[in-house]
């Protein structure tokens, strides 16, 4: 149920779930939602969305990324604001659907609007609702990766730490390659593995040698990239994305992590 | 030299089993990127100066035709010589011709990408001069026959022992057993035989980092002082040069300046920065009797029209390179021209052919970090972007993948039967992967898994599971 | 047509117009012949006092080592104890300008003294740099009938004397201190060398190593002689 709104908000919030987080980690969406809806907005999950469209946008597949593009911007028409818990899929709203549309005079102007009310997870948290803290717990020692599209293209950094300060018991320890990128870039990975695989090789190593528990971050293709090479390595280390240790949803086995274990 | 970037896997192939390149690498994607973040700390109009480049190189390129109109007739006024070549053919026979007016036996580089583009290392020893590069990585990449596999370091790819092993194959004149086991035993018998060939060179030819529309001059920049040992010595001079990089004022080539080192080596300023205009005057004591400036388009005057004009801005600072996961991992040479990294991705394709160097755009994990380190803020991924969708248009791509994103599209628009299918997969994924978590090998994705493992699917999708609980968590 | 021709209706046609106009023309001369500077950093600005003290600070930083001097007669003592220092030859090629002619050699019989361009035997050369920018560290040199430019880079040991008075704050300061010395249309020498330290590279294993085919050591003999 829609709690009640805390602080006199209620924004009507469109959650765009992201391809991945439907199909592979749903927890994820939910963890959004309760996020969303603790800090007071009304959030709708609209049925007639699948992907942002960046695996055609990124093959040069301009063509169906527009019609894509289309069927994003009428299923989310009306929204006081649209949130996705990926940096690298709300740029691609937020940043590439405008340019899909220079100059059209039809789909022009819906797609600069969807851009400027849409926002990834945490810098909607931050900037838009001005949350200061939430209510989770993590007693675990972490370290963050800053997915690539989200620093560059739309500039989160400071907001997930931010909130991640706040949960009881975690403590942030940063890793030397943060914000490098950790091998995945969509259909790079499948196109060139060999490559793929180094980078991310070099990736966890990184993370490793900060001696956390965990690999905390904000988008889920990453994270999978991440995870599978650990759990190949057979290292220890965990990775969760940032919406679940913030809505405190961390019962789940962590990703890449069997219920066996 | 002819390009293998058509054998872009192979390369990869062989680059990442190269024990000593990969070494290299390590050392490659540390260092470059920690200078300059030292280099740009210490300079807080940093940023402010890369705007300024970006807005006068822009104003460079709207006004291409006037400025180098205006830089061959100061050139010429202090008697300096301009031929035009619209491509690296034209190029290498006006180099020769000169060469051979001045009956030319040897020629001394300094390091050039311009010589490289034209290979006219080749063109002129095919004709029987012989070229002699002096920059010391281009020496070692010279003696060993291979292009460069880093703009600013040629042969940081070579190993010492490697280096040591092509000196004593090409000094044969010195003691075969002579120690060249350090670095500084191989430098100093480097700069012996170099110094040699500066002074008995009939010709010496360098790049250009800038031609000066205001003055007529061109501008190198050197680490080594090979580049000016190469220009003043002999008695021709001859600079090549591609077209863009003409600047209006002495101003503003020495903004550029200010952003060119910091970006890679961490300086602020490369050891030498040398001004050159026309051949020596009268009363001088010293200088070349000849000055010629090759201007070169091969291309670039087709790029200036077409979505890759940003490119045009590029200052070759190598920055780009150091800092992108893909070179740093692969090398140069898996690129398979005399460019690579970021923007050899963007270049290559438009120097030598969409077609057969279709892989290179794709290599890119769109991380955008070269663009953020590019002192002239260049939209590389943009670029590679378009590239992409130009293979998309031109059916470069396999078969295999087309029909893969044209299945995937087809169901991405149709959210219904989207969701039914998906619904239905990974529930029964999640049914088979969620008990461990992650699957070690899947069909159709053995590319994934071959060095990493796949998480499975937790079970049925979010959409399903929404709808199930009447659109509440 | 010729290959100028062709390149430069191909450049038109690429920006999608014919040659410039008048206005055009004017705006672009405009700037070409009253260049002004584009951002200049604060590091290097300051009275002649700072301006020095940033130029040494600086050469020092990129290898170079600099001499504080008052006074011309210090120069020939300063520069015995810097190449015994240095294990150096006690010859010295020297360009063969005023002010360096002009210097009280004979204090020092020592030093054995030959004006002219630099040989390939000479390990020791000495110029009077035209200049220097404090923002970098940074030797001017122009070349011209008293100042050979193969000086600066054949010998192992590179020194300069320079007045202080001479240190810009910027480059651009220096060029139009060219521009207004020369007060010609075609101001430029044939070569204006910026000298930033020694010699270098990393060629080899990525290893900073000093001396390749330049100097493998710059001294600065750094006159401040405003009081004389």
């Amino acid at each position: 149920m829609v709690s009640t709104p805390n602080n006199a908000q209620s924004l009507n919030v469109g959650l765009f779930v992201t391809c991945l987080v439907d199909l592979f980690r749903p927890s994820i969406g939910f963890a959004t939602v309760k996020l969303l809806e603790d800090n007071g907005c009304i959030v709708s999950v609209p049925e007639n969305q699948t992907c942002c469209g960046q695996p055609a946008y990124n093959s040069g597949d301009q063509k169906n990324s527009i019609e894509i593009a289309k069927q994003v911007i009428s299923a989310f028409k009306g929204f006081d604001y649209v949130v996705l818990p990926s940096g690298s899929c709300a740029a691609m709203i937020s940043q590439h659907y405008p340019l899909l549309f220079k100059d059209d005079s039809q789909w022009e102007a819906p797609a600069k609007e969807l851009a400027t009310k849409t926002f990834e997870l945490t810098t909607f948290l931050t900037d838009i609702l001005k949350v200061e803290t939430v209510e989770a717990t993590f007693e675990q020692q972490a370290t963050y990766h800053d997915s690539c599209s989200g620093l560059r293209e739309l500039g989160i950094k400071n907001q997930p730490r931010k909130l991640l300060s706040s949960v009881k018991g975690l403590e942030l320890k940063e890793s030397k390659k943060a914000e490098e990128c950790c091998g995945f870039g969509g259909s790079f990975s499948v196109k060139y593995p060999k490559i793929s695989e180094r980078i991310v090789r070099d990736k966890i190593e990184d993370a490793q040698k900060t001696e956390t528990q965990t690999l905390i971050g904000g988008d889920l293709g990453c994270l999978m990239n991440m995870a599978g090479k650990l759990k190949r390595e057979n290292a220890p280390m965990e990775v969760r994305h940032v919406a679940e240790v913030l809505a405190g949803m961390t019962d789940v086995p962590a990703i890449g992590e069997g219920e066996d274990k | 030299m002819k390009p293998t970037s058509a054998n872009f896997y192979t390369n990869v192939d062989k680059a990442l089993v190269d024990k000593t390149l990969q070494k290299a690498l390590r050392k490659t994607a540390v260092g470059f990127p920690m200078l300059r973040a030292k280099a740009i700390d210490a300079l807080p109009e940093f940023d402010t100066l890369r705007d300024d480049a970006v807005t006068l190189k822009n104003d460079v390129l709207d006004n291409l035709d006037y400025y180098l109109e205006r830089f061959e007739t100061k050139a010429i006024e202090q008697g300096g010589q301009v031929h035009w070549c619209s491509d690296t053919q034209e190029a290498n026979e006006t180099v020769l011709k000169i060469c051979q007016a001045a009956n030319a036996k040897t020629v001394t580089k300094g390091k050039s990408m311009i010589g490289e583009e034209m290979g006219v290392n080749e063109y002129l020893e095919e004709h029987g001069i012989e070229p002699i590069e002096t920059d010391l990585g281009e020496y070692i990449i010279q003696l060993r026959n291979e292009p460069p596999s880093h703009i600013v370091g040629p042969a940081i790819h070579v190993p010492k022992e490697e280096v040591a092993e092509a000196f004593k194959e090409a000094h044969t004149e010195l003691d075969a057993e002579r120690s060249l086991e350090e670095p500084q035993e191989l430098l100093e018998e480097a700069r012996a035989i170099l110094r040699e060939k500066f002074i008995n060179a009939d010709v010496g030819i360098t790049g250009a980092n800038f031609l000066v529309a205001e003055t007529g001059s061109s501008a190198i920049v050197t680490n080594e002082g090979n580049g000016d040992l190469t220009q003043i010595l002999p008695r021709v001079h001859i600079v090549l040069a591609s077209i863009e990089k003409v600047v209006p004022t002495l101003e503003d080539a020495s903004t550029i300046l200010r952003v060119l080192a910091r970006s890679i080596t961490g300086q602020d300023l490369s050891v030498y920065t040398t001004f050159s205009t026309g051949p020596r005057r009268d009363d001088d004591i010293d200088g070349p009797e000849e000055f010629h400036v090759i201007l070169l388009d091969n291309g670039r005057s087709e790029m200036l029209g077409n979505e890759f004009r940003d490119m045009l801005r590029c200052i070759r600072c190598g920055s780009c390179l150091g800092h992108c996961p893909i070179y740093t991992t692969i090398g140069g040479h898996a690129y398979g021209w005399v460019y690579s990294g970021p923007m050899g991705k963007v270049l290559i394709p438009n120097l030598i052919g969409h077609e057969q160097s279709k892989h290179l755009p794709n290599a890119c994990t769109m991380c955008g970090k070269c663009e953020e380190v590019c002192p002239l803020r260049i939209p590389i991924p943009t670029m590679n972007r378009v590239w992409r969708g130009k293979e998309h248009e031109a059916k470069y791509s396999s078969r295999a993948s087309r029909i893969a994103l044209g299945f995937w599209a087809f169901m991405a628009k149709r959210p219904k039967l989207y969701h039914l299918l998906a619904g239905f997969k990974y529930s029964i994924l999640g049914k088979i992967g969620r008990k461990k978590g992650r699957f070690t090998s899947v069909p159709f994705a053995s590319a994934w898994t071959e060095g990493r493992d796949l998480p499975s699917p937790q079970g049925r999708t979010f959409q399903q599971q929404w709808s199930d609980r009447g659109g509440k968590r | 047509m010729s290959s100028r021709e062709i390149m430069l209706a191909k450049i038109r046609n690429s920006l999608g117009r014919g040659p410039l106009g008048g206005d055009a023309i004017q705006a672009i001369e405009k700037r070409l012949k009253n260049p002004t500077p584009n951002t200049i950093p604060a590091r290097g600005q300051g009275g002649a006092k700072e301006r020095a003290a940033t130029f040494s600070k600086m050469a020092s930083q990129c290898d170079c080592t600099v001499d504080l001097l008052n006074d011309v007669s210090e120069i020939p003592g300063a520069l015995k104890t810097y190449l015994e220092t240095n294990n150096q030859p006690m010859a010295i090629r020297v360009a063969p300008v005023a002010d360096l002619q002009d210097i009280p050699w004979d204090e020092e019989p020592a030093l054995v003294v030959n004006y002219g361009n630099a040989e390939e035997t000479d390990h020791v050369g000495l110029i009077s740099a035209w200049g220097g920018v404090a923002e970098s560290g940074t030797i001017v040199a122009l070349s011209g009938p008293q100042n050979p430019t193969a000086l600066n880079f054949l010998p192992d040991t590179f020194v300069a004397l320079l007045y202080s008075k001479k240190i810009a704050s910027n480059y651009e300061e220096a060029w139009s201190r060219v521009r207004s010395e020369s007060n010609q249309d075609n101001f430029m020498p044939r070569t204006v060398n910026w000298i930033t330290g020694p010699s270098r590279t990393a060629d080899i294993e990525q290893t900073l190593l000093l001396g390749v085919h330049g100097p493998r050591r710059v001294h600065i003999l750094l006159l401040d002689n405003e009081k004389s």
